[in-house]
């Protein structure tokens, strides 16, 4: 369950990590398993399938950063669309946490059955 | 977008690192079906992130091949990899597969006698013939629009239209004296030919990634050879003739059958060279298959049945598995050892099946007992030898020495991955 949960937010995850600036694919990585403390720690090549798929969806633009020095980079920014849809999941993951939590509090604060 | 760089300029890994990069990323580009260009748009990429990710790692202390194997591990199975891409970016293929095939089935077709039921026995002969010509040009042309280049569905339709020009040359007979124009056509295709392998085998010899292909000179050196035995042959078996004119009268059938042996070969290179060998490969296919015998083994089986049924239905096997088996191996295979296979086993097998009828089937040539024996047996002896050279050096290129490297980088990636996202069972 806890996989599937984790699976479910991939979209969401990388959307909101785009929309505070561009980044690029080994960056979006590292920070989501930074600001996770560790939770959201995947196989780093999956990620790759995900952003061109977001970016097939018209959700993502990317281009490359071609540098003379130190490696060439492929930055992806959140378009209008993504943002759009990066507000609807928001409210979406917070309407179904709040949900769930509250069915838990209650199933929490019962005394077992015996 | 920007296109991708032409250069990583990336940290200064040591060239081990680099090498075994690139194959782990060769293993995912090998599944992704789609064009050159943006092929290599994606694993740049994925470059880009293993380069930064090994060097990170070896940064905070790691050695070398510790940390590229970390990286490694952390990005993932090479073939989940190139699989989920693959499912997002790939071009069907049903339709490749469908003109890659298109131009054999009509060869074959056609050497069924279909074209001979339309009305007027010389039509039947024209859309036969013509229409060969026009179906692989019309799978050329496709294949340039479409992709603006030499795609590799479109192997075959060039192996059966330059080889159906070949076999346009009017066949040179051994009765009539030489004369130039006798012997200029093919002469001229052969030049031709030659200076395309000349071309062909400096990019061969200067390519660093393509050092195997270096024996390609002298194996051609030995197809010449090979070739030059059928003649060499009569000449032995006309003991009291007059050598000079013997060989001159063989000339032209001389040219025009190296040309045979040498034109897949030569052709195949320079296409090798651009699309891979193995896809190289789907014209040496294709061209044998246009070669008549091939169609028709039934000279020889009727010698030992008079089953005419038996006979169509073991006369259609060897020409199904050269027309269908290459192209749809090519095309659907994921492993580069089992595309080899796909595209040479019928050729070999077709030309054992040829070799044994034209040692069975006593044609009147004039040549009697051992010499008639032994020339047919050096000739099917040397059109195998011929390709078995060349699928020894294809394998030796591509054979299961690369794979086993490879497969020794993707041990460390260990893990599987599920869905489009998949995480990893461990916390940090």
């Amino acid at each position: 369950m806890e996989k599937d949960l984790r699976r479910g937010s991939a979209r969401v995850l990388i959307l909101a990590m785009l929309a505070e600036k561009p980044m690029y694919g080994y960056q979006i990585a590292k920070e989501l398993k930074r600001r996770s403390k560790g939770y959201f720690v995947f196989k780093e090549g999956t990620l790759y399938p995900a952003l061109h798929g977001l970016e097939k969806e018209g959700l993502l633009t990317s281009e490359w950063d071609v540098v003379d020095k130190g490696p060439s980079r492929k930055y992806y920014h959140l378009t209008q669309e993504g943002r759009k849809v990066l507000a609807a999941g928001t409210r979406e993951w917070a309407t179904f946490s709040r949900r769930l939590l509250s069915i838990l509090g209650d199933k929490q604060s019962e005394p077992a059955s015996g | 977008m920007n296109k991708h760089p032409q250069s990583t300029g990336t940290c200064p890994d040591p060239p081990t690192s680099k090498q075994k990069i690139q194959r782990y990323l060769s293993e995912i580009a090998s599944q992704l079906n789609l064009d050159p260009t943006r092929k290599q748009d994606i694993v740049e990429e994925l470059r880009s992130h293993l380069e930064e990710a090994t060097a990170e790692l070896r940064a905070g202390g790691l050695g070398e091949e510790e940390s590229l194997a970390a990286a490694i591990r952390k990005f993932g199975s090479s073939r989940e990899v190139g699989r989920m891409l693959n499912r997002l970016h790939g071009e069907p293929l049903w339709m490749k597969v469908g003109l890659a095939i298109l131009p054999g089935l009509f060869a074959l077709l056609g050497s069924y006698g279909l074209f001979s039921a339309l009305p007027g026995g010389k039509m039947g002969e024209a859309v036969q013939h013509v229409g060969l010509i026009f179906i692989c040009v019309l799978v050329i042309a496709a294949g340039l629009a479409s992709e603006r280049r030499l795609p590799v569905w479109s192997y075959p339709a060039w192996g059966l239209l330059l080889l159906r020009m070949w076999l346009g040359f009017p066949w040179p007979s051994v009765d009539q004296p030489g004369s130039f124009w006798t012997v200029a056509p093919p002469l001229l295709m052969l030049g031709g030919l030659a200076t395309i392998a000349g071309i062909s085998g400096y990019q061969a010899w200067r390519s660093p990634g393509l050092r195997s292909c270096r024996p390609a000179l002298p194996l051609l050196s030995l197809i010449i050879l090979i070739a030059g035995a059928f003649p060499a042959a009569s000449i032995v078996a006309y003991r009291d003739a007059d050598w000079g004119s013997i060989f001159l009268a063989m000339l032209p059938l001389f040219l025009w059958w190296m040309g045979l042996l040498v034109l897949p070969v030569v052709i195949g290179l320079p296409l090798a060279l651009r699309s891979g060998v193995v896809a190289g490969l789907t014209v040496v296919a294709a061209q044998y298959v246009v070669v008549e015998e091939l169609f028709d083994p039934a000279y020889g089986i009727l010698i030992w049945t008079s089953n005419y049924g038996a006979v169509r239905l073991l006369s259609a096997l060897p020409a199904l598995a050269f027309l269908i088996a290459p192209p749809v191996s090519v095309l659907l295979s994921r492993q580069t050892k089992a595309r080899f296979w796909g595209l040479v086993l019928p050729p070999l097998l077709g030309l054992l099946s040829l070799w044994l009828i034209r040692t069975t089937a006593l044609q009147s040539t004039g040549i009697e007992g051992v010499a008639q024996s032994s020339l047919t047996h050096g000739v099917g002896g040397a059109q195998l030898v011929a390709l078995l050279a060349v699928a020894g050096l294809v394998d030796h290129r591509v054979g299961p020495r690369r794979g086993a490297r490879a497969g020794s980088i993707n041990n460390a990636a260990s893990g599987s991955i599920s869905s489009s996202w998949a995480v990893d069972e461990r916390r940090a």
